[in-house]
């Protein structure tokens, strides 16, 4: 809040007070260090990652041959190029979604007074903090068609038994849960800290208007809650879009391809059959795409600046 | 009153629903790694709890599998480069939210967008300059690249903290003589301490996860973090052992486990300042 | 290799006199002596024989010492070498850093490290179908000048099968295949071949035989699918490398199929997954999942051969590695109940199975040759072989292992899987660096198959033309 309003007298104040050197020695001193690590350690690999989608790697020889555009012409033309996108897409959105519906739905929940529902609240960040190695094992486990608790209750409740990740209609259904389970409580925690963050006295206004709960929820929570529940589907919809753990120790792409992910299949490309070009233009068109979500999320927040204040 | 009552009971109903939801698959895992190799095929499933199993399952884990180190390593590699990356991170933000210059703040989102880079794309290129440097297999061979890997956050959420601070400090500090560097440290960094702790948060869970770039540094298993220790849980070629995964996933859970009680009023805190302000 | 086998036939019968303890330790010395085997040859094979005294340790130390970095496959090899860790560094001086990963990021690990200036790792074990990217791009050590001073007790090649030698220890890297004159990888820490796991007891209730064709399998596998025990079961999951390998393949090189016409080097490498044989082993899976759990679509090595142990299976071909935990009435409900045999087929081709296993090299960046060379000898040992197949259950690689009575009173599995390694055919796609990918590629087309979204002749298909797709790519077919 205080930014937005802050900023036009900010220039006025810099120019009063220090003299241009002065100021770009401090800049330097102050940004040098951030600006030459990321340069180092995340622009030179960037850099290099697109000089090698442009080039094909030969594992025997151990030699990179400029080949131009064929890797991503390859990658456009392949056929099943247009179903992992789909996979990706569907994953990301169909997610996102569920986990801002419940993740939006638990913080209205808990801003409620309830004894031990801060304990409650703590435990609930846990799935995310978690090693994706390990979640992938226990779902495995939990999953497992012979053994595994979930089948159990399900034949225990009359169902039949269920291919969660056998059956490809049923494969991606049974990512999304885990990931909804795993960073729920993401956009749970972005959106109950704003729901704190709210002024009370607008709630109280309206509760001596005689709105009911939902018609209160309905018609100022939410659109008070709006700029929070945006950043956090942005910002998870870029998570999600790039999600490569989870496949891995779940499915592995399968059953028949049904779950194979953009970066899976860059991941297999690069990490396991050794076509690095293959797997670095792969990776740029996902970078691309994150890139727009980026500036999709810097316009939401800035939309948001502008409506707070 | 018998309303409000009937409310109440559903809250807590719901509020233990929760927690069982987002607790189960923990307690499944604690179940299995109670178990012997056999048991854990038995359906119905069964409690086991014999106390000879749990100590060599765990013993076999932390001392066999040598998860300790795992552990160990873990803690170091990732409070270091939180550190550091708190270190060369903050100045930035500071500057970020006080100095003016042109494109100030499309600088500000290309930094945040490093976060969003597909770990496959620079996996090889920052092994092969570690190589280079021959830092390969050392704390430093990881902590290097993983400064990098929680810079964007640690900077996007601390010029959120820096913004909330109001200019007149500065202003005031600057007219008594101080220098922007001097009062950065001396004046800010006090005033910032909530924020340093919750990009610290926030940072460390990257990096206590990471996988991918550790796998091609780290060669020996004196130098290998919980994800790459635990890597070798994910073997198609030969058996899982059901009882010991579970074992390990129980062990490296619970440092995450503390550590979420102690932190989580500070995530919240975080993200009320960094992102929603 | 001519060296080696002329001082072969003397120096063995010396060594196994010290051996069998027929001869002191000083008369073989002597006699070592004259047959001109070196002093750290000598020093090697007494400290494997366990006869060593400080100053052979002294002597076989005399050209290694220092530290070997080795990079193995998370499979089990990891346990004997960590529990013998200690010993070497007793014996021989040699202080062994050991790296051990699954099989994806062993790779990844091995194609950095043999390709950097300076190689991370001295020993490296490679898996059979790796070994022409590595092997074949030049990046491991020519091994026939230590085998040379190798101690002939050492039983290379006798105690090997052709097979195996041809797979992972010979390489032609002039002509680009298997075989030659030039060794650069000895076998070891692990074979690998497929076998039939029945269950005695369930077979005999039924009045069934052993299944000899994989029809018999498959009716076999309908009458035993009763109450709670699955008829048979099999790697079903998509994408699963041993779906190929083991149940795949078992049944179409069982059939006398031939997966591969043509060569890369003629630049017409064909596949052949829509012949005839192809279709007819996928239609044979497809059948089988009738009397497989219904689970089973989701079983991976670990699934299917937990369903065994569990008693919740009658049948299934499996990698005889897991025979161990089978067997162990500590790991295995059935352990008492379960014989093994040769896998079905028709005719000559009965029993044919893929040949899968490792090699372990010296990378040509190594930094300590001698002490790599010291460390591999020391783990391919027979002695080494024998406590880590008994210990761990892993499959041998020396005949001197498979079929020795000792052991197969403790491992009563043991010779049935060394026939079957001895019959195990090297996959021919093993001969391109992109292996894995067309495994991968199959067993993912496969999948659609058994799971019923297509038919049999349909997913061969689809297979075929992603392997054609893969190929081209790769310049092996034009």
């Amino acid at each position: 809040m205080t930014s937005a309003t802050a900023a036009p007298r900010r220039g006025a104040r810099e120019k009063r007070l220090a003299s241009p050197t002065q100021r770009r020695g401090e800049a330097f001193f102050l940004l040098g260090p951030c600006v030459l690590y990321l340069v180092v350690f995340s622009i030179y690999p960037l850099v290099v990652s697109l000089i090698r989608s442009f080039q094909d790697y030969d594992t025997r020889k151990n030699s990179w041959r400029w080949i131009g555009t064929d890797n991503y012409s390859q990658l456009f033309s392949s056929s099943d190029f247009w179903s992992i996108v789909e996979h990706t897409l569907v994953f990301s959105v169909a997610g996102v979604f569920i986990q801002v519906t419940l993740g939006t739905a638990l913080a209205l929940f808990f801003n409620q007074r309830l004894r031990g529902s801060a304990i409650v609240r703590g435990l609930l960040i846990l799935p995310m903090l978690i090693t994706p190695v390990v979640v992938g094992l226990m779902w495995r486990a939990l999953l497992n068609p012979e053994w595994g608790l979930v089948n159990w209750v399900f034949i225990k409740l009359g169902f039949h038994n269920i291919g969660w990740l056998s059956d490809p209609g049923t494969a991606l259904r049974t990512l999304i849960m885990v990931d909804v389970w795993q960073w729920t409580p993401f956009v749970f925690v972005i959106v109950y800290a704003r729901l704190q963050a709210l002024p009370q006295d607008v709630f109280e206004a309206s509760a001596v208007d005689g709105a009911n709960w939902w018609r209160r929820t309905r018609y100022i929570t939410l659109p008070l809650l709006l700029p929070a529940i945006l950043f956090a589907a942005v910002f998870r919809g870029i998570d999600a879009f790039r999600t490569f753990d989870l496949v891995f120790g779940l499915t592995n792409g399968g059953p028949v391809q049904a779950t194979s992910t953009l970066s899976y299949e860059a991941f297999q490309n690069g990490f396991k059959y050794q076509h690095y070009g293959y797997a670095s233009a792969i990776s740029y068109v996902m970078l691309i795409v994150a890139a727009i979500g980026v500036t999709v999320l810097f316009k939401v927040v800035n939309v948001r600046r502008e409506d707070v204040s | 009153m018998t309303l409000r009552f009937a409310g109440r009971t559903i809250s807590y109903v719901v509020l233990l629903l929760i927690a069982a939801v987002a607790l189960a698959p923990f307690l499944v895992l604690l179940i299995i790694s109670f178990k012997a190799r056999i048991d854990v095929l038995e359906v119905p499933p069964t409690l086991h709890f014999d106390w000879s199993t749990i100590s060599e399952n765990y013993r076999i884990v932390m001392h066999d599998d040598g998860f300790i180190t795992y552990i160990k390593n873990s803690l170091i590699v990732t409070f270091a480069s939180t550190a550091l990356a708190l270190a060369i991170g903050v100045p930035a933000a500071y500057a970020f939210s006080r100095l003016e210059f042109r494109g100030r703040d499309n600088w500000a989102s290309t930094i945040l967008s490093f976060r969003f880079m597909p770990p496959v794309a620079v996996a090889i290129p920052i092994f092969l300059m570690i190589q280079y440097i021959g830092l390969t297999d050392s704390y430093l061979g990881l902590i290097l690249p993983y400064i990098a890997f929680s810079l964007p956050l640690v900077v996007w959420i601390m010029i959120g903290f820096f913004d909330e601070i109001p200019r007149e400090i500065d202003d005031a500090a600057m007219v008594d003589g101080c220098t922007r560097v001097g009062l950065l440290f001396r004046v800010m960094l006090p005033l910032v301490r909530p924020g340093i702790l919750v990009s610290a948060i926030f940072g460390q869970i990257f990096i206590w996860n990471e996988f991918l770039v550790g796998l091609y540094i780290i060669n020996s298993q004196d130098r290998g973090t919980i994800p790459i220790g635990a890597s070798s849980l994910l073997t198609t070629e030969s058996p899982v052992d059901w009882n010991i995964a579970a074992a390990v996933g129980i062990l490296t859970v619970i440092p995450m486990l503390i550590f979420s009680l102690l932190v989580q009023r500070w995530i919240v805190r975080g993200i009320t300042a960094g992102t929603v302000r | 290799m001519s060296d080696l086998n002329s001082s072969d036939n003397a120096t063995k019968g010396v060594i196994e006199q010290l051996v069998s303890g027929q001869i002191t330790r000083d008369q073989f010395i002597k006699r070592a002596g004259i047959l001109g085997i070196s002093a750290a040859g000598i020093g090697g094979v007494l400290v494997g024989a366990g006869r060593a005294t400080a100053a052979d340790r002294v002597a076989a130390r005399g050209l290694a010492g220092g530290t070997v970095n080795m990079l193995v496959a998370a499979e089990g090899d990891e346990k004997g070498v960590k529990d013998k860790i200690a010993e070497i560094k007793k014996s021989l001086g040699i202080d062994v850093k050991l790296t051990a990963l699954p099989v994806g990021p062993l790779i990844e690990k091995t194609n950095q490290s043999v390709k950097a200036s300076s190689g991370t790792f001295d020993v490296i074990e490679v898996l059979g179908f790796t070994v022409s990217a590595f092997v074949g791009g030049g990046f491991f050590e020519k091994l026939n000048p230590y085998l040379a001073s190798a101690p002939a007790g050492f039983g290379y090649p006798a105690d090997y099968p052709a097979g195996a030698l041809e797979y992972v220890s010979n390489y032609d890297t002039t002509k680009q295949q298997f075989g030659g004159k030039d060794v650069y990888l000895i076998p070891g820490l692990h074979g690998g071949a497929v076998v039939l796991f029945y269950r005695k007891d369930l077979l005999k209730a039924a009045g069934l035989e052993v299944p000899k064709t994989w029809a018999q399998y498959v009716a076999a596998a309908k009458k035993l699918n009763t109450g709670g025990v699955a008829g048979n079961s099999m790697i079903a999951k998509s994408g699963d490398v041993s779906m190929f390998l083991v149940d795949f393949y078992s049944r179409f090189a069982g059939t006398g199929g031939k997966l591969m016409s043509g060569s890369s080097q003629q630049k017409n490498f064909t596949p052949r997954l829509t012949s005839p044989e192809a279709v007819a082993a996928l239609q044979n899976m497809v059948d089988c999942v009738q009397y497989a759990s219904p689970g089973v679509l989701q079983y991976d090595f670990t699934a299917s051969s937990d369903a065994f142990s569990a008693g919740k299976t009658a049948m299934m071909a499996m990698w005889s590695t897991i025979a161990g935990p089978v067997f162990n009435a500590k790991t295995s409900k059935i352990a008492s109940t379960v014989g093994v045999s040769t896998t079905p087929g028709t005719g000559a081709a009965a029993g044919r199975v893929v040949r899968g296993g490792w090699g372990i090299g010296i990378p040509k960046n190594a930094k300590n040759k001698d002490g790599a060379w010291a460390v591999i000898g020391y783990l391919t040992s027979k002695e080494f072989e024998k406590y880590q197949t008994r210990t761990y259950q892993t499959d041998p690689n020396r005949l001197s292992t498979f079929f020795d009575p000792a052991m197969n009173k403790a491992l009563p599995y043991l010779s049935v899987a060394g026939k079957a390694f001895q019959k195990a055919q090297r996959l021919d796609i093993a001969s391109v660096p992109e292996t894995f990918e067309l495994i991968g590629a199959a067993a993912e087309e496969f999948a659609g198959a058994l799971g019923g979204s297509t038919t049999a002749a349909g997913a061969c298909k689809k297979a075929n033309d992603r392997w054609t797709e893969i190929l081209k790519k790769g310049g092996h077919l034009a």
